[in-house]
């Protein structure tokens, strides 16, 4: 009977012993792992590590400007742009400290900031201009963001109403 | 709408049935808007200048005898008001025309005094109603190149635009061997056309004028 149970307990502790440890094995995740062996699928990746290349901008909406009722401009815009050299934002690199630069498709510095995400929002301050946009979707490779440009004035009887969405599909260079 | 299809071709057909005369006019009317000062302003901080827009106009007109020197000459007419803008150039060099045309159906009462043989005085009253319209306004395409496209009006009030216009009327006729009428004149609108309410204490008022010239056969 000894013998029996001291065989049993010396499988078991062979056998939790061979169990891989699970979790995210991929170094670049923001949860990383060094103990796992195996990964689980619960890699988590942030806005920072690489740099997002444009590949497109779609961009819908409409845009108004009318003098006291009387219409000036009146515009639906609804295009998709691939071409790089039209491409604004180009390339952008968000560093850890929060600060980030803009290159554009010659890798020429454009433009630089501080940046901060809280929940699904990116917020980017170019020093003048606040951009608030929303992270859609952020997985390894591909950030797809969109940016609402919302503007309703009315100066001394200038009335200009824009209301364009821009989603800007991206994917990670390491 | 259908309400003024409706009225109109009744009119009409009292009309027909009544009147001791009935001619068919076709003509021009050189029409331009008339803005309140602040909105006048407004349209010379962008250096756009105001031009007279050519429209066009035709109808019926039915002429019923008062006296011996006076008749009442009822038009019923489609005439189109409106107004051209001449602004420097989004586009190239030089300036574009951006235009807002409106075609209204007129009923306008004229008491015509013959005092000369054929000549004829004529002044009364018009009413209109908007029924369609057209703007011609920068559009940016998807190549966010700058075009000029012409917009058919589908919504007055979203548009902003009154659609009764009521003035006034006067002019002249000379009718040539009983059977051409040639008039032109003036007519001088009272109602604001533009419902976009004053902003920041800007004028924003647009009243309709202009001159019209047209040509008639008389049966």
């Amino acid at each position: 009977m000894k013998k029996l149970l001291y065989i049993f307990f010396a499988v078991s502790i062979i056998f939790s012993a061979c169990k891989k440890e699970e979790g995210c094995t991929d170094s670049l995740a923001t949860n990383f792992n060094v103990d796992a062996e195996e990964d689980d699928g619960s890699c988590v990746f942030g806005i920072t590590g690489g740099s997002w290349i444009t590949q497109s901008i779609s961009t819908t909406g409409s845009m108004t400007v009318s003098i006291g009722g009387f219409p000036f401009l009146d515009s639906t815009l609804n295009f998709v742009e691939t071409n790089p050299d039209s491409l604004e934002p180009y390339k952008l690199t968000f560093n850890e400290n929060s600060l980030y630069t803009e290159h554009d498709n010659s890798n020429n510095p454009v433009e630089g900031g501080t940046w901060s995400v809280s929940g699904d929002q990116l917020t980017i301050n170019t020093g003048d201009t606040t951009l608030l946009l929303m992270i859609e979707s952020l997985d390894r490779d591909n950030a797809v963001l969109s940016l609402d440009i919302i503007e309703n004035s009315n100066d001394n009887g200038v009335t200009i109403d824009v209301d364009i969405t821009q989603t800007i599909n991206s994917t990670r260079e390491w | 709408m259908k309400k003024i299809l409706f009225l109109t071709l009744s009119l009409f057909c009292i009309l027909t049935l009544n009147a001791q005369n009935i001619g068919l006019k076709f003509g021009l009317n050189l029409a331009g808007l008339n803005f309140g000062h602040d909105l006048q302003s407004q349209f010379d901080a962008v250096d756009a200048e105001s031009k007279t827009m050519m429209g066009l106009t035709g109808g019926v007109s039915f002429a019923f005898e008062l006296s011996e020197t006076v008749d009442l000459d009822v038009g019923l007419s489609f005439t189109q008001r409106g107004n051209t803008w001449s602004i420097p150039s989004f586009i190239g060099d030089g300036n574009d025309e951006l235009s807002r045309t409106l075609n209204f159906i007129d009923i306008a009462p004229l008491f015509k005094f013959n005092y000369a043989g054929d000549f004829s005085v004529l002044i009364g009253p018009y009413v209109g109603y908007a029924i369609s319209g057209t703007d011609d306004v920068y559009e940016i395409d998807n190549a966010l190149n700058y075009t000029i496209v012409t917009e058919p009006i589908e919504d007055f009030e979203a548009a902003e635009i009154n659609t009764l216009d009521y003035g006034l009327n006067f002019g002249a006729s000379y009718v040539i061997n009983d059977v051409v009428d040639i008039r032109a004149g003036y007519s001088l609108g009272f109602a604001n056309l533009n419902a976009a309410e004053d902003q920041e204490d800007v004028d924003v008022s647009t009243t309709s004028n202009g001159l019209y010239l047209t040509v008639g056969y008389l049966f």
